[in-house]
């Protein structure tokens, strides 16, 4: 039989038949091309657009000298940034204007002739120039825009029983998501409001930011939320879309803005982050105080930045359980890419600095870094932060599975070296999700989720758990996602929380409708319905009715249907700074293999094996190739990928020619992802969600990779091959 | 111009413009939309198609430029409802995740399973190293690969 | 879509070379993989593009009669990588096989590597210690240059606008030899090269090195090459920096950098050129 939701989630995957939004073909539709910055902070002085908008098919062109009143905004946390440049530029690449015109080619040719005079002043890149006293404003507003503080015990008093203090100053810079389906979507006017065809993760959040730069209820905003060529946080939150919107709304026609892949680089980053960072440490090796300052260059513009500060903020101790601690991280306004969610979501940036620290630490005091890192890590049900979940999972055992996995104590051949790294990351805090979950006449199953599907087999998760609650064979399952016209609210598909809030909102929906069955046949039938199993009611006299019969002796043959609705709704906390406890802690230990060529800096790797802490995975294969995903995604983090700005601000390599990324020559002979199931998550089954632990450590293994092969301590990323080429010379010196 | 294209099996006529790039044509005026665009500089293989046996990067082809070539696309892989054993591979071992890269992986497959249906791990990695995947960290590709060669010497599928 | 004036799909040498001499603002487009790219970036304007994909009779690789490898302007790199004619060029086959994907080179030829003249071509250092000659044609003469003077500056060379190349020559080598190439990228795959460089190391005691990305164009390093002749090739452990180069700094690397590798990279083909000598002898 046919399975609807394999057909889709694989063999059209296999088969090129998905479609992306720009594989909907349609001809009706007018084409938007932005004229972006050439500067990165300046005064626009003036745009002539008199070449182009004398040519044929243009419909028009738009500036923030078309809105008097001002430019919409739009942004997930604020309404912050415009459409179209509000007299002044703020990073490389920003939109200025926007030419629509009849087809593509015409509004990029009418694009190319827009004249736009600016008058630049000066500019800052890195956070860390952002927050030198007299640093060049972003905004008039100042350059730090978030503050995130937290702490307890004493860090001052603690400092005097230390034995060891380490302190460093680690740097990590822009990266780019790089999905490979660059930033596409189709706006329409519909029937007084507006729909928005888009490959986003947020549908409904798309749909609220919509509706108040509109100024119409949510009633008249439709985004149809399609397959997603890959995400990584990138479609987090809106993008090109609220234009596009704006632009079909006053202008009642579609239309549609596809970005190239260079304009990627243009739309969101990954935020760079200068982190300070002290411990101290007993004689054993139990750290005794940790004080963290982290600055995160936010890009020009908020999106979702403020919260991954927060979020970073709120897990500033990593997996560890500390008696003293001070936090202070901030958002600082860059002229750059605005930044925004990236696998990891700050967790990251934490576990790069804390690694490192222990991996130091152990060295200082000839401690093995497993057994640092078993001294600090908490038992379950530990609280490590205040107001926050406690301890959900053996972490500690964990840790001692990739150990043994990872063949960590066996030695490698000579020149190669061993490493290891603990990732963790907090799941969302304080969001809802539904699911719908309807029985069709003929006993065959329709689940209404709000996820968005962008690889990592949410349909194919959704389905399973039908399958497991009302007994459904998967062939009668049908999973339909992310349009918010047809679908029931769900927050976000991110921060690897779908497996767990929308398998909660479906097992609630099904206890629902198996309790409607047994009511419906109570009435119908003479027997006593007694349970609900494999799909049926079982009764009494131990027949057993279909669900098919049960709607047919209801509502007559082929009639009815009965559908629930089932709600995840996160617990909240106004004693907690995010609003509430994460939902679930995502925890992975790395094992790493590799080696350093001394004289060239290159780094070669062997092995990369990740244990994750994961409850219970529904998707064995998918989840393994997630984390996998993850992984080497983090390779390429730790050795090629950063964005590199010139003095100006301008981006230098914003193009798939000079953005490095890993291809398959950069998977080691072994890579393996395990994952601890001890059934201990919030989900329905015991499941918490993974996707983003794997990318976590590597960056702080390939750090002790280079310093257990070369002694250096290299405290900035990415780790290229030129790094640490440069760094063994000066250490030469 | 006018000029013949030989895709999938099938002989089109079209009109094009010189200066028309394959992959513009394929999706735009054939509708074939499984070859996926994204870096237009040849840099990412999501545009991957076979011409003449060979996998190349449709987004740097001028059309003009294939005339009277043999083109396959993913579109002409499978027959029917059949999928082509390397197809059957990639879902069995999971070499899709998002799946905008796939047929461009697949393609690129093809064109090295046909030349040497028993490829190291090294001659695959190296076969499949234009072709840029952001999901899946390649192993499960990989090993899909190795799979399809396998289904393939042991005539468990009829190609 | 790129902006061509007009396409010409000649199918003879001549009637090429015709219309080369003939069509102002004309292209020739082999395998297109770098021209397209430049078409798309407005790097060169409204050309009209002189396509030889139907010109059978270039796309070759043979011997001449004194025993010569004759590579034929339309020639992929892959048809180089694997014909038999060439598998004894192993710095040859090895810098081919850096040169982009599978997928560029299947549509790339040698010709369009040497002919974009980009300092870090990987195939020209390779090609360079081998004394590649360069056939070039126009409709009323034809010359051979060798390689390494072929090359003026970066993206520039000898041809004329009226003239194209039409063969590359490996001359017969008429005893025992050993070639190795060594490059280095921002990744192990698909990357312009950071620096790259080839030895050619021969029984009767030659010694020939090139490197490319280190200077505007790739050169020989005849200085060192006689200072190892001189004192052997021990003095590779020895010397700080090779005075023959003057590479720049751009984002893919600092000058200093590549300076550096340019001395590894060169101690490492020299290394392996021995010992496959060694082996072979």
């Amino acid at each position: 039989m046919v399975n609807k939701v394999e057909i889709r989630d694989t063999l059209e995957r296999v088969s090129g038949e998905i479609k992306y939004v720009d594989d909907f073909k349609r001809v009706d539709l007018l084409h938007g091309k932005y004229v972006r910055s050439t500067c990165a902070k300046g005064e626009i002085k003036s745009i002539d657009c008199r070449d182009a908008a004398s040519m044929q098919e243009v419909v028009g062109i738009y500036s923030y000298l078309d809105f008097p009143e001002g430019v919409p905004k739009y942004g997930p946390s604020e309404m912050d940034q415009p459409i179209l440049a509000e007299k002044e530029v703020r990073f490389f690449g920003e939109p200025v204007a926007i030419v629509i015109a009849e087809t593509s080619k015409a509004a990029e040719a009418a694009a190319a002739l827009v004249k736009i005079e600016y008058e630049p002043e000066a500019c800052v890149i890195d956070p860390r120039e952002a927050i030198r006293p007299g640093a060049a404003q972003v905004h008039k507003s100042g350059n730090i825009n978030t503050v995130f503080k937290n702490s307890w015990g004493d860090c001052v008093q603690s400092e005097k029983d230390s034995e060891l203090i380490i302190s460093n100053e680690y740097y990590m810079p822009s990266i780019h998501h790089n999905a490979m389906e660059t930033y596409t979507c189709i706006a329409e006017p519909d029937h007084g409001g507006v729909s928005i065809t888009a490959a986003i993760q947020s549908p409904f959040q798309l749909r609220r930011i919509v509706s108040a730069m509109l100024k119409i209820p949510f009633s008249l905003v439709q985004v149809k939320g399609t397959e997603l060529g890959g995400a990584f946080g990138g479609r987090g939150y809106p993008k090109a879309e609220p234009a596009a919107a704006y632009f079909a709304f006053k202008l009642k026609k579609p239309i549609k803005i596809k970005l190239s892949a260079e304009e990627g680089f243009l739309v969101g980053q990954r935020e760079s982050a200068f982190i300070k960072i002290r411990n101290g440490f007993d004689s054993k090796g139990k750290i005794t105080f940790h004080d963290i300052e982290a600055y995160f260059g936010n890009g020009a513009y908020l999106d979702i930045s403020p919260r991954v500060v927060g979020k970073a903020g709120m897990l500033g101790t990593a997996a560890y359980k500390i008696e003293n601690v001070k936090i202070d991280f901030k958002g600082v306004y860059t002229n750059t890419t605005p930044t925004t969610a990236f696998r990891g979501f700050g967790a990251t940036h934490v576990c790069f600095a804390i690694e490192s620290q222990l991996d130091e630490a152990a060295r200082a005091l000839g401690i093995d870094p497993v057994d640092i890192r078993l001294l600090n890590l908490p038992e379950r049900g530990d609280i490590i932060i205040p107001n926050e979940k406690p301890v959900d999972g053996d972490w500690k055992s964990c840790l001692k599975k990739a150990v043994k996995l990872g063949d960590y104590y066996k030695q490698p051949p000579k020149g190669r070296f061993k490493s290891i790294a603990i990732g963790i990351k907090n799941s969302i805090a304080a969001t809802t999700a539904s699911s719908r979950v309807r029985i069709n006449s003929d006993g065959s199953a329709i689940v209404y989720i709000g996820t968005s599907e962008m690889g990592q087999g949410s349909r194919i998760v959704a389905a399973k758990y039908v399958n497991r609650f009302l007994g459904i064979p998967l062939e009668k399952i049908h999973v339909i996602t992310a349009d918010t016209e047809s679908v029931p609210f769900d927050f976000i598909t991110a921060s690897s929380r779908t497996t767990v809030s929308i398998g909660i909102a479906i097992e609630n929906a099904c206890k629902q409708l198996k309790e409607m069955f047994l009511e419906l046949a109570t009435q119908n039938y003479k027997q006593k319905p007694v349970s609900y199993a494999e799909g049926h009611v079982v009764l009494d006299d131990n027949s057993k009715l279909s669900l098919k019969e049960i709607l047919e002796k209801e509502y007559g043959r082929d009639m009815g249907e009965r559908e629930a609705c089932g709600i995840f709704k996160a617990k909240k906390d106004a004693s907690n700074p995010l609003g509430g406890p994460c939902t679930f802690y995502e925890l992975v230990a790395t094992v790493l293999e590799g080696s350093v060529d001394r004289e060239t800096g290159e780094i070669k790797f062997y092995s990369i094996v990740n244990v994750s802490d994961a409850g219970n995975i529904i998707n064995p294969i998918r989840a393994s190739g997630v984390d996998e995903g993850g992984a080497i995604m983090g390779i390429g983090a730790a050795v090629m990928e950063h964005l590199q700005y010139d003095t100006n601000g301008r981006l230098q390599n914003g193009s798939s020619l000079d953005y490095r990324l890993p291809t398959t020559l950069d998977v080691p002979e072994r890579m393996e992802s395990y994952f601890v199931e001890n059934l201990d998550g919030p989900g329905p089954g015991g499941e918490k969600g993974i996707g983003e632990g794997a990318i976590l450590g590597i960056a702080p293994a390939v750090k002790e990779i280079i310093f257990k092969s070369t002694g250096l301590n290299i405290k900035e990323l990415p780790y290229t091959s030129e790094k640490i080429w440069r760094q063994l010379r000066l250490s030469r010196i | 111009m006018k000029i013949t294209l030989n895709i999938n099996g099938k002989t089109r006529e079209l009109e094009i413009d010189p200066g028309e790039l394959l992959l513009d044509v394929l999706r735009d005026k054939l509708g074939l939309m499984g070859t996926k665009e994204n870096c237009r500089q040849g840099e990412c293989g999501a545009c991957t198609v076979i011409i003449d046996g060979e996998a190349v990067n449709s987004c740097i082809v001028l059309a003009a430029s294939v005339e009277n070539s043999k083109i396959i696309t993913i579109e002409g892989l499978s027959s029917g409802n059949k999928l082509h054993p390397i197809q059957k591979a990639f879902m069995e071992r999971d070499g899709s995740q998002c799946g905008f890269c796939t047929p461009g992986m697949i393609l690129s497959s093809k064109a090295l399973l046909d030349k040497n249906p028993k490829p190291t791990e090294d001659e695959i990695k190296i076969a499949l190293s234009g072709n840029i995947c952001r999901c899946t960290g390649y192993k499960n590709i990989i090993s899909s690969v190795k799979t399809a060669a396998q289904a393939i010497e042991n005539g468990t599928y009829n190609d | 879509m790129l902006t061509i004036e007009k396409i010409f799909f000649p199918k003879t040498i001549h009637e090429s070379l015709t219309l080369l001499s003939e069509e102002k603002n004309s292209m020739i487009h082999a395998g297109g993989t770098d021209i397209i790219p430049r078409l798309k970036d407005n790097r060169i304007l409204s050309p009209k593009l002189i396509c030889l994909n139907k010109i059978e009779e270039l796309r070759y690789i043979r011997k001449n009669e004194y025993g010569d490898t004759l590579i034929g302007s339309m020639a992929t790199l892959s048809d180089i990588e694997s014909d038999p004619l060439t598998s004894k060029y192993e710095a040859l086959l090895s810098s081919i096989n850096c040169i982009g994907s599978r997928q560029i080179r299947n549509r790339a030829t040698l010709v369009g590597n040497i002919g974009n003249a980009s300092p870090a071509a990987d195939s020209i250092p390779a090609l360079i210690i081998l004394d590649a000659q360069v056939l070039v044609s126009s409709a009323s003469t034809s010359y051979e240059i060798p390689l390494l003077n072929f090359i003026l500056a970066p993206g520039k060379t000898v041809l004329k606008p009226n003239e194209m190349i039409m063969e590359i020559r490996i001359p017969a080598i008429n005893e025992k030899f050993a070639t190795d190439f060594q490059r280095l990228g921002r990744r192990k795959a698909v990357d312009i090269a950071t620096v790259n460089a080839s030895c050619y190391l021969s029984e009767s005691g030659i010694i020939k090195l090139s490197v490319g990305a280190v200077s505007p164009v790739p050169i020989r390093l005849h200085e060192l090459e006689k200072e190892i002749k001189a004192k052997g090739p021990g003095v590779l452990q020895n010397i700080k920096k090779i005075t023959e180069i003057n590479p720049i700094s751009d984002i893919r690397a600092e000058n200093d950098y590549r300076e550096d590798m340019a001395r590894i990279l060169v101690k490492r083909c020299v290394e392996n050129a021995i010992k496959k000598l060694e082996r072979i002898k």
